[in-house]
């Protein structure tokens, strides 16, 4: 098909159908109005829709008993969004970006901004990891509370966590 | 069996526990929906099959329509998603058109249906020239014609924008005339002078 035949069945489709613009749809009447080929390929294109309009295909006759026979052995599910907490969404949100911030935090703070004693062309990373005292970090009494804290946070998850699928299977829900 | 309420007021009926009433949605839809499975699995049993699965996992799902759609369109996605979880059990490949090639392949593979068949209706020579159709044409033409989607909720339940749905409803349009034309060229005299 060329291609303006094609652009004018595109335009008469989108007219039939009234899914075009005012102002495309005054344009592609006066074509209709005035040219035997706009005329010849809305005969075609009504034709087409009304074939294309044909009614659904059935199923057979039982179809309906046979759903509802195994529907009177289900039961409606509960909603995704009861048994989907958004607090418990945000907690896990708040507790990994908590870590991933702490994280950062120490490794910015153990650089070593003013160091501009290396070439501009040897690679010297600003913190190295033996540089780093270990040690130290697990004595702070801030570091230890906060590690406390996140042991804690985690075992209340995993208790919500088991307490929900419990009930969810002690009632029958899937 | 018509009630006189609609799908909203029918959902709320069953919810509350009125199961009778989801027979008359589904005696309602079972026609659209066996039709949309039809374009994905062209055996009629086994699209029996997989449109009793539609509604009965449509009735589990319940709780989860919220009524921002229309039923129905709420209904043939999960009917598309049936079908697709279903060739994927049956290892079936679904052809999209994007692959490079797969319209000439399937130009080669279809055949004109069965010789010695005559098309009598329309419906039938529809649901042949459907049948040398790939998928995502058929399926777009059926959620169009048959279901009455629009194109926002053809995007809905295709996962493309409303444009992209318009583009592909087109070409489908396009080449399924082209396969009628191609294939059944005497049964389209005689249906209607096309």
């Amino acid at each position: 098909m060329d291609m303006m035949k094609e652009d004018i069945e595109l335009r008469i489709w989108n007219f039939v159908e009234g899914t075009c613009s005012h102002d495309e749809k005054a344009a592609v009447q006066q074509h209709l109005d005035t040219d035997p080929e706009w005329q010849r390929i809305f005969l075609e294109v009504k034709e087409m829709q009304q074939l294309l309009a044909q009614e659904p295909e059935l199923p057979s006759l039982r179809f309906t008993k046979n759903v509802m026979e195994e529907i009177t052995r289900q039961q409606i599910a509960p909603a995704a969004q009861s048994y989907i907490n958004k607090r418990i969404i945000w907690a896990i949100g708040i507790f990994l970006g908590t870590i991933i911030a702490a994280t950062l935090a120490y490794g910015f703070g153990q650089m070593n901004w003013k160091d501009n004693s290396a070439p501009v062309k040897e690679f010297k990373p600003l913190a190295k990891l033996d540089n780093i005292d270990f040690s130290s970090i697990f004595s702070n009494n801030l570091v230890n509370g906060f590690l406390l804290l996140n042991i804690i946070l985690g075992l209340f998850f995993l208790d919500r966590f088991l307490a929900n699928k419990r009930r969810k299977h002690q009632s029958g829900g899937f | 069996m018509s009630t006189g309420l609609n799908d909203n007021e029918l959902i709320a009926r069953v919810k509350a526990g009125d199961q009778q009433a989801y027979a008359v949605i589904v005696q309602h839809y079972q026609g659209y929906v066996f039709t949309l499975v039809l374009r994905y699995v062209p055996n009629r049993e086994d699209a029996e099959e997989v449109a009793q699965d539609v509604f009965i996992k449509a009735y589990r799902s319940l709780a989860d329509f919220r009524g921002e759609a229309r039923f129905s369109t709420w209904l043939y996605t999960i009917a598309r998603t049936t079908c697709l979880s279903f060739l994927r059990r049956k290892q079936q490949p679904v052809h999209s058109l994007d692959q490079p090639g797969i319209q000439e392949a399937a130009s080669q593979l279809s055949t004109p249906g069965i010789p010695g068949i005559e098309i009598k209706t329309k419906n039938e020579l529809l649901r042949r020239a459907y049948g040398l159709l790939n998928t995502d044409d058929s399926t777009i033409l059926t959620l169009y014609y048959q279901a009455e989607q629009s194109l926002d909720e053809i995007g809905r339940i295709l996962g493309i924008e409303p444009n992209a749905a318009k583009v592909r409803l087109h070409r489908a349009r396009t080449r399924l005339k082209e396969k009628m034309v191609q294939h059944f060229p005497r049964e389209i005299k005689d249906l209607s002078s096309f």
